[in-house]
């Protein structure tokens, strides 16, 4: 089931794969937190706080057989890999990155280490074009460089994961040995949407808790502003030089809003970030880009278009799809249909093979 | 251009600013710390009383963390926005290339004075020695 269209090729930044259940970690865990997992009945990882309101969160047709979405790589093949000749995807596996709202430490850090190994076991040494992100904790920065350092010389994981919502802004010096270990490692850091309002976590939005679920998706993009800016003015990237944050489904038109306030602002309120040797709009297309899903789709294509133009979108998108998640974005559907051959082309692939230091096939993976 | 006179030394001491009005521009002139330095009192943003703003000293940091305290006296902060110039030159601290307000020469020189000639008087009449 190839679908017809014409497409320069594809890059899919953020595929979920999913755990069947809690036990398909128990091979990689070790045997003290199997025996903690059975004693107290821990059965999941904290959950986002609402209910999902479309088809509880996934695609219908992605659930294989007796299974749960994102477990069946043959069903991932068949519905995306193959479907839309993805050249490499990149794996977010689902639940991981909540991990960091568990309030033992120790445990959220085995179970990160047991999600790693599972991911590199399970699924990219299984498939050529599966490429993954190592989930860390970042409870205990000292965990998650020590893990980072174990599997982040692996030759398929190109990025770390972290949830966009936090228990602090990610430019703050808290985590800044996770930003040396992965410059030094060169994996990218890759913020993925969820996790605000989780367990241990703040509210989700600064005014408190919204109602629904449509409120907390909707509302998401205020976690990814905060930490853009907290990177830009914390002057990771004077510290960092080499270092490269993903936004990933945290929308991107926000982006001019933002950058234009915070010049604004740098203007009078300088003094504050006084390392910063660049209006802080210009650390952006070198430090981030922003993966496409789900995709921002205003009534006239062309209010988008223009968006896009204004923000440089041609060099800072990196198209996703999502799947297995009933938001999903379908690579041929999705881009306006305005946009250019060539900057659907750096979009769909080209900037994610340039950010993620990929050659543009699935047998040639470069050095990182 | 022309020269204009502001006030007397002792008028202006070390920390003190002045804002006179010349050819119809409002200008600011301080003493830092004996040096005197003239600005246009009038923020290249929107407009505000620059020379009512603050002066103070400019914050630099090689990395992130380090807070350098350089050059007090010499910056003045638009009282509106805080925009930061250096009084010596009238560059805007960011963007300097492209964003200023006009700076001034300044010069301290004898009051401008006539020529005098002693004067004596003998027999009640008046001499002048030149």
């Amino acid at each position: 089931m190839v679908k017809a269209g014409r497409r320069p090729g594809l890059v899919d930044c953020d595929v979920h794969p999913n755990i069947g259940s809690i036990k398909d970690l128990y091979p990689y865990l070790p045997r003290r937190w199997v025996d903690y997992i059975e004693e107290t009945g821990f059965s999941q990882i904290p959950q986002n706080p609402y209910p999902k309101g479309a088809n509880r969160g996934i695609r219908l047709d992605a659930v294989p057989a007796g299974g749960v979405a994102g477990s069946d790589l043959g069903l991932m093949r068949a519905q995306l890999l193959d479907a839309y000749q993805v050249e490499f995807a990149i794996l977010n596996p689902e639940h991981s990155y909540r991990l960091n709202f568990l309030p033992n430490a120790d445990f959220a850090a085995a179970l990160a280490s047991a999600f790693n190994d599972w991911l590199i076991v399970q699924w990219l040494e299984k498939d050529e074009r599966l490429l993954g992100s190592a989930v860390v904790t970042t409870q205990d920065p000292e965990q998650a460089v020590k893990e980072l350092k174990r599997v982040g010389t692996h030759p398929k994981i190109v990025q770390v994961l972290l949830p966009a919502g936090a228990q602090r802004p990610y430019g703050q010096r808290y985590y800044w040995p996770i930003y040396r270990a992965a410059e030094e490692l060169g994996l990218v850091i890759g913020i993925h949407f969820g996790g605000t309002g989780v367990s241990t976590g703040h509210p989700p939005t600064p005014v408190g808790w919204p109602s629904f679920y449509i409120e907390w998706h909707t509302l998401m993009t205020q976690a990814f502003q905060a930490h853009l800016v907290s990177f830009i003015c914390e002057g990771v990237f004077e510290q960092f030089k080499g270092l490269k944050v993903t936004l990933i489904e945290g929308g991107f038109s926000w982006l001019l809003h933002v950058i234009w306030r915070l010049d604004k602002n740098f203007r009078s309120l300088r003094s504050e970030v006084p390392w910063l040797k660049r209006f802080p709009s210009e650390y952006v297309p070198e430090h981030f880009r922003f993966t496409t899903q789900p995709m921002e789709e205003p009534e006239k294509e062309a209010d988008l278009l223009g968006v896009m133009r204004m923000m440089g979108a041609e060099q800072l998108l990196m198209f996703a799809s999502d799947y297995p998640h009933w938001d999903f974005d379908d690579p041929v559907y999705a881009l306006p249909r305005g946009l250019s051959e060539g900057a659907r082309a750096k979009i769909l692939r080209e900037n994610a093979l340039s950010w993620y230091g990929l050659n543009g096939q699935a047998s040639g993976l470069s050095g990182k | 251009m022309g020269k204009h006179p502001v006030c007397r030394v002792s008028e202006l001491p070390p920390g003190s600013r002045k804002i006179l009005e010349v050819s119809g521009r409002s200008i600011g002139v301080f003493n830092v710390g004996g040096r005197f330095c003239a600005i246009r009192n009038r923020c290249p943003h929107q407009g505000g009383p620059l020379c009512l703003g603050r002066v103070s000293g400019l914050v630099l940091a090689e990395v992130p963390g380090e807070h350098r305290y350089f050059d007090e006296g010499f910056i003045l902060r638009c009282p509106w926005h805080g925009w930061e110039f250096d009084i010596r030159t009238g560059q805007a601290v960011v963007d300097p290339h492209k964003t200023r307000v006009r700076a001034y020469k300044v010069s301290v020189e004898p009051p401008p004075r006539a020529e005098t000639y002693p004067v004596s008087v003998e027999d009640q009449m008046i001499y002048v020695h030149i």
